[in-house]
């Protein structure tokens, strides 16, 4: 039985030991473990012209505009995190989620007029799954528009489709 | 906007491995039984 | 005592089945029993799960069908998770107990383990380039799984690593403790850094974002991957008893050479 409760101290203690050395280096290196930065972090922070950055945020509603370059499409929005909004251009073509009010990550880097030009853009989707009769006539009813925001909890949708 | 192969694929994928796993584990079962039985057998003989 | 010598000696067999309800042997007649019933109901719940996954439940308003990826998807990670956690659990009773089960358990449950979540990473890429545009990123929850798969392929590494399989299962015990940091990693990372992937849907602390019409198809398949994973383990646990037994058999009958058989 000793052994046994020396065993399980050696154990318990390495384990305390590994759990603060990792608690340590992930506070440590919290900032690099983030995969985007949003728009307010960029503009406070002063980012090296040219350096590759990936930007985070919602896309604005209405400020979705097409051009055509060739045949190839170029598209500029605006990235938002309700404090702050950058400009992007991106030449490409753009997932099938990529839509006004949707979270996007682009990759790419700001130029000499705070425009931020990606070279890539993923669509970001949040954790809500929504039937599609339910969205649709949660948009006819005019209580939700997916340019604005996140759609609305489930336990909402019952009280939100039905006429008060 | 048709996601049908990437569904299928993710679905064949999933399918395909697990019962591969499984035939694999059953193979290597009924082998070890069967091994193990002639060795019994064998130890009663001898 | 730290080999499971349940059959050669008997005086030890006696004082594991008085001490150790889970000895080998009553493992191996328990399973024995209940392996049809896990089996059967794994395959009933997972093709229910999946033709409702795939032709019933509803589409996603903004993902469409690929929705449905989601109904092996997240079976997969969790029972990736759940599997790293009955690994370190088998490491702990053996580095502590010595108990001549938990390393048997701990070699057949790993290979399981890193298919399932080679699954759930190949899966998730199935479902992320339709969606997001891209097969892989680096943020911190793919990483992360990345990492637990990599633990999985470590721990059976080192079980074949040594001549002495003791010795293996030991260093694979130790690694099977230390990866278990990973899970609460994995769990979190959604919520302490900006990843690409989505925060959980499921939640104990608040109400859940899920919908009854798709969350259904998804516990079908939940249970049905889980009890097919279980049914998995025990199958092969169940061979490694034997598998014990043969070597014992060839150790003990000299005169019997393997050709013989």
């Amino acid at each position: 039985m000793k052994r046994k409760t020396q065993r399980l101290c050696i154990i318990l203690s390495c384990m305390m030991g590994f759990a603060i050395a990792i608690v340590l280096v992930l506070s440590a290196f919290s900032d690099n473990l983030v995969y985007f930065k949003v728009p307010s972090q960029l503009i406070n922070q002063s980012q090296p012209i040219g350096s590759v950055i990936r930007l985070g945020g919602m896309v604005v509603a209405n400020s979705l505009h097409h051009l055509n370059d060739n045949q190839t499409p170029i598209t500029t929005f605006d990235v938002t995190d309700g404090q702050a909004a950058i400009h992007v251009s991106y030449k490409g073509i753009l997932p099938d989620l990529f839509r006004e009010g949707q979270s996007v990550v682009a990759i790419g880097s700001l130029n000499q007029q705070k425009i931020f030009i990606a070279t890539e853009v993923l669509a970001k989707h949040d954790e809500t799954y929504m039937p599609k009769e339910i969205a649709d006539s949660l948009r006819k009813n005019g209580k939700w528009d997916p340019r604005f925001g996140s759609p609305p909890d489930p336990s909402r949708w019952n009280h939100m489709i039905k006429p008060q | 906007m048709t996601h049908l192969p990437y569904i299928l694929s993710a679905y064949g994928i999933t399918v395909l491995t697990l019962s591969g796993l499984w035939f694999i584990s059953y193979k290597r079962f009924n082998q070890a039984k069967k091994k193990l039985d002639v060795l019994k057998k064998h130890n009663y003989e001898a | 005592m730290t080999d499971s010598m349940f059959l050669s000696k008997p005086k030890k067999i006696r004082f594991f089945i008085i001490n150790q309800l889970a000895n080998p042997k009553n493992f191996f007649q328990f399973t024995a029993k209940l392996q049809p019933w896990i089996n059967f109901f794994a395959l009933l719940w997972i093709v229910i799960g999946l033709i409702w996954g795939l032709f019933i439940s509803p589409a996603d308003w903004q993902q469409g069908d690929s929705v449905r990826i989601m109904y092996i998807h997240v079976p997969m990670a969790l029972l990736a998770s759940t599997g790293y956690i009955l690994l370190a659990f088998c490491g702990f009773s053996s580095l502590i107990w010595k108990h001549p089960l938990a390393d048997l358990a701990a070699k057949e449950i790993g290979p399981v383990g890193a298919t399932v979540t080679a699954l759930c990473l190949i899966t998730g890429s199935i479902w992320g380039k339709p969606m997001w545009g891209t097969w892989w990123v680096w943020d911190a929850r793919l990483t992360s799984v990345l990492i637990l798969f990599f633990l999985y392929m470590g721990h059976i590494a080192l079980c074949h690593a040594f001549d002495e399989p003791q010795k293996g299962y030991k260093a694979a015990a130790m690694l099977a403790l230390i990866g278990v940091f990973d899970l609460p990693i994995i769990k979190f990372s959604v919520q302490w850094w900006n990843t690409l992937h989505q925060p959980n849907t499921f939640s104990l602390t608040h109400a859940s974002s899920i919908t009854l019409s798709i969350a259904a198809p998804l516990i079908c398949c939940f249970i049905g991957f889980s009890l097919g994973f279980i049914g998995l383990i025990c199958i092969k646990i169940r061979t490694a008893i034997l598998e014990q037994q043969i070597h014992r058999f060839l150790i003990n009958a000299p005169t019997l050479s393997k050709e013989q058989i």
